[in-house]
């Protein structure tokens, strides 16, 4: 908004405003002073622009009114109505109620406005650290930031947690490695020198001689179980054809004592015994059919066969005894089978595999019949236990290989790990460094900037008391909480509010909201200063004044009210220091008319307006321009310094005033008025003010003959004398006062008194001796 | 006018650059979530390691 500037501000029916209100701005103007008795309407203006801005009026919070919207609408008128809009040279603004809403045109378009009333004045001081805090924080709370220091923080301690545990891993693998290397003796002083030659060592003929040992040992063990397979078996089948034998002559020895064909008969007689025994007592025999002794027949089968059993058991036990031969006999066809079986696996693995000379062979090949199995198996067992012993040396160093080469890469993965983390780690630090750092140094510097600036307001107000002396600090106990220190009789850091009187911390409280509003944007933001200038005592009102009129410069717009009435006296008689404001006065406030304003004139315009009439009035021209000149005189005493006689109540006459300004002083008298030429360059044009002085002093007495009693005297006296007068001394104050810049009171430039912007250059700088 | 997390975390972010442990193209990728308070343990990480890279090729 920088070069923006306020055309007009409208309320309708918004608080006081009964019927529409317009403050128009004045060009170049960035600080309106609106002057009102109380009930006027001040509140009402500085109500409308946060209104405007934030959609609250926050004259009427803390008054235990609960919900306030219902408030904000003119008494009497719709809640639908109120309006306020504020034009500017960017841009125009507009907020309007709609019962409880507020709405923005445009959409959310809102001015900045930072606003000070009277009731918040001591927030800002007289408060709770956490509280001041929340008024400040907008400023220096980097939440996020820390947020994020916070989590760099964190990602610091895990890197070296991790760096930790690489470190322990490293150390591990060099623990193995020594152990390893101890075990075996290895080779030189460096065991990971050492696992780096072991590892770098061909294994790949030992894989392939382990491997095939292995299987050649596996068929020797195999072939072991057939170790004596033979020999039983053999003996098995041999006593199994004895007993075969045997049970064959049994046979015959039991057949010899009976008849011949005892075999048939009894086959025979176990047929009938089996058919006798089915079918029970029958009438004939079922051999021959005859019926001839057939009665006990079946108890005749069973006598004869009793006499036959010791043949049937001789029979059985044959039987068994060549059943168990023809087993015995497979037996050995199996074992014979499954001999060549293995024995072709052997020669297998063993023709499978060119073995070192390290590994002894059977002095013979293994037989091809298993009859010479176990000659050949015991000649060959020491090859056999030999093999055994290879198998587990050379898994063995397959196995330590193998180990070393796990442990070295591991050593190899965790090598570099510390020292990545290490350097990460480094520069995780170098950074949480540098983000805390630069965090505290924001804060504190921040708060130093606002200190320095609230310290340097207050030293405009109060002189001696403020510069260096005002401190703001993080209270770093505690989240946020801010602490105000000052300087009260020479004791440093003291809380102002348990020492300062009201009036102190009133102006305090309007220097820490200065300082912070200009922290923010000021050349974006309209201030808002509602009538807290009459808080402040006297004798430092002035300086307030001065202070408010110089720091609105730095504002898009300063509004400030104020019910004090030399304010207005001030501006009246051009003696703003930094510069004539806007002044608006406000008339009485009515339900009738809500609030009225007229622009408040100069007293050196008034005159100008008395003269400039067509029949002007000689009393009141004269009058005014009494006045008028009793104070371009009692400006220039004082600014000179000049004697003046002491009278009580130090009521000086024109005539003490004239005597004053001495002959010495009236000669160099001149002033230089900033204006163009016609070619429209500015230009300084010298007047002499010595000779228009005496003039003056020559036809005084028109003021009091005309302007201030009745006087027979002004009888005699012409109107073009009265004229004469009141025309010279508007000369003369338009010569020594700028209507916009007020009087020359600055010495800044060493040689002459100037006004603000320097349009007037009073000579001399000081009065000649 | 920025809000203050922003300026200091622009602050900050320079500081890094400056001090080669920040690599521009990083400190472009967490300017955002640096002043917004979301950047990560994991992110923190990423960024310096990768700035490592970065400055050490």
């Amino acid at each position: 908004m920088s070069g923006t500037f306020l055309r007009s501000l409208s309320l309708a029916e918004f608080r006081g405003c009964v019927t529409p209100f317009d403050l128009p701005f004045q060009d170049g103007k960035k600080l309106t002073l609106v002057y009102g008795e109380n009930g006027a309407g001040k509140t009402t203006i500085c109500d409308a622009l946060e209104f405007l801005a934030r959609g609250e009026v926050g004259s009427l919070t803390a008054r235990g009114l609960g919900s306030t919207t219902r408030y904000w609408r003119s008494l009497g008128k719709k809640a639908t109505n109120a309006s306020v809009e504020l034009k500017t040279s960017r841009g125009d603004y507009r907020a309007s109620l709609n019962k409880s809403e507020v709405t923005w045109t445009p959409a959310n378009r809102k001015p900045r406005v930072e606003i000070l009333r009277r009731a918040q004045i001591l927030r800002l001081v007289a408060t709770e650290a956490a509280d001041r805090y929340r008024e400040i924080s907008h400023f220096i709370d980097v939440a996020g930031v820390e947020a994020s220091e916070d989590s760099l923080k964190k990602a610091l301690d895990t890197a070296k947690r991790d760096r930790d545990d690489q470190v322990k891993r490293l150390q591990g693998s060099k623990d193995t490695l020594q152990k390893l290397f101890d075990e075996v003796q290895g080779a030189g002083s460096d065991p990971v020198a050492w696992a780096r030659s072991e590892a770098a060592k061909d294994f790949s003929t030992l894989d392939l001689d382990l491997m095939a040992l292995e299987s050649l040992e596996r068929a020797a063990i195999v072939l072991e179980s057939l170790s004596g397979a033979w020999q039983r078996c053999t003996t098995h089948c041999t006593n199994a054809r004895e007993a075969e034998i045997k049970a064959s002559a049994d046979v015959q020895r039991v057949q010899t004592n009976l008849i011949a064909g005892a075999n048939d008969l009894l086959t025979l007689l176990t047929a009938a015994s089996q058919v006798l025994q089915s079918e029970g007592e029958v009438g004939t025999c079922p051999l021959c059919d005859s019926s001839e002794r057939v009665l006990g027949l079946a108890e005749r089968v069973a006598l004869k066969l009793a006499t036959l059993s010791e043949l049937k058991k001789a029979n059985g036990a044959h039987e068994i005894a060549v059943q168990a031969h023809r087993l015995a006999m497979d037996q050995v066809e199996r074992v014979r089978a499954e001999y060549a079986k293995r024995r072709d696996a052997f020669r297998v693995a063993y023709a499978a595999h060119e073995f070192n000379e390290l590994v002894p062979m059977p002095s013979e090949d293994i037989p091809d019949e298993l009859e010479r199995f176990d000659d050949w198996f015991e000649s060959s067992r020491g090859a056999f236990v030999e093999w055994k012993n290879l198998s587990v040396s050379w898994s063995t160093r397959k196995v330590a290989s193998d180990q070393i080469k796990l442990t070295l890469a591991a050593y190899d993965e965790n090598a570099d790990g510390p020292n990545a983390a290490e350097a990460l780690i480094s520069r995780m630090e170098a950074a949480f460094a540098i983000v805390r750092e630069e965090r505290q140094k924001f804060t504190n510097q921040t708060l130093s900037d606002i200190a320095e600036e609230v310290g340097r307001l207050y030293e405009a107000v109060h002189p001696g008391e403020g510069l260096d002396k005002i401190g703001l600090q993080l209270d770093p106990k505690k989240r946020a909480s801010l602490d105000l220190r000052a300087e009260f009789l020479g004791e440093q850091g003291v809380p102002p509010q348990a020492y300062f009187s009201e009036s102190h911390l009133d102006t305090l409280g309007l220097c820490v909201f200065l300082a912070l509003a200009k922290k923010r944007d000021p050349l974006e933001t309209v201030l808002v200063i509602d009538d807290v200038v009459g808080s402040v005592d006297e004798p430092h009102v002035e300086r307030v004044i001065e202070m408010i009129c110089e720091e609105s410069s730095h504002f898009l717009h300063c509004l400030v009210t104020t019910h004090y009435r030399p304010w207005r006296e001030k501006y009246r008689w051009g003696w703003l220091k930094n510069g004539q404001c806007q002044f608006v006065e406000l008339g009485k406030w009515t339900s009738a008319s809500g609030l009225t304003h007229s622009h408040s004139t100069s007293e050196v315009v008034r005159l100008e307006r008395i003269l400039s009439e067509e029949n002007p009035d000689l009393q009141a021209a004269c009058a005014k321009a009494g006045v008028v000149l009793e104070a371009v005189l009692d400006f220039l005493t004082q600014l000179y310094q000049c004697r003046v006689p002491r009278k009580p109540g130090n009521l000086l006459t024109l005539g003490d005033l004239f005597l004053s300004v001495g002959k010495k002083l009236r000669g160099g008298l001149r002033v230089e008025v900033l204006s163009r030429n016609h070619a429209g360059e500015l230009i300084y044009q010298p007047h002499g003010i010595g000779p228009l002085v005496d003039a003056l002093e020559r036809i005084a007495q028109a003021r009091n003959v005309l302007g201030a009693h009745f006087n027979r005297l002004s009888f005699e006296l012409l109107d073009a004398d009265a004229i004469d007068f009141s025309l010279k001394v508007l000369q003369l104050a338009n010569l020594v006062v700028d209507h916009e810049a007020g009087w020359p009171r600055s010495d800044k430039s060493g040689s002459y008194w100037s006004t603000a912007g320097d349009t007037r250059r009073l000579y001399p700088l000081r009065e000649p001796r | 006018m920025k809000e203050p997390n922003e300026r200091l975390a622009e602050k900050i972010i320079r500081r890094l650059v400056e001090r080669e442990l920040l690599t521009e193209t990083e400190s472009q990728k967490i300017r955002h979530s640096f002043s917004a308070g979301r950047l990560d343990q994991d992110s923190w990480k990423v960024a310096l390691e990768n700035s490592m890279e970065g400055h050490i090729s």
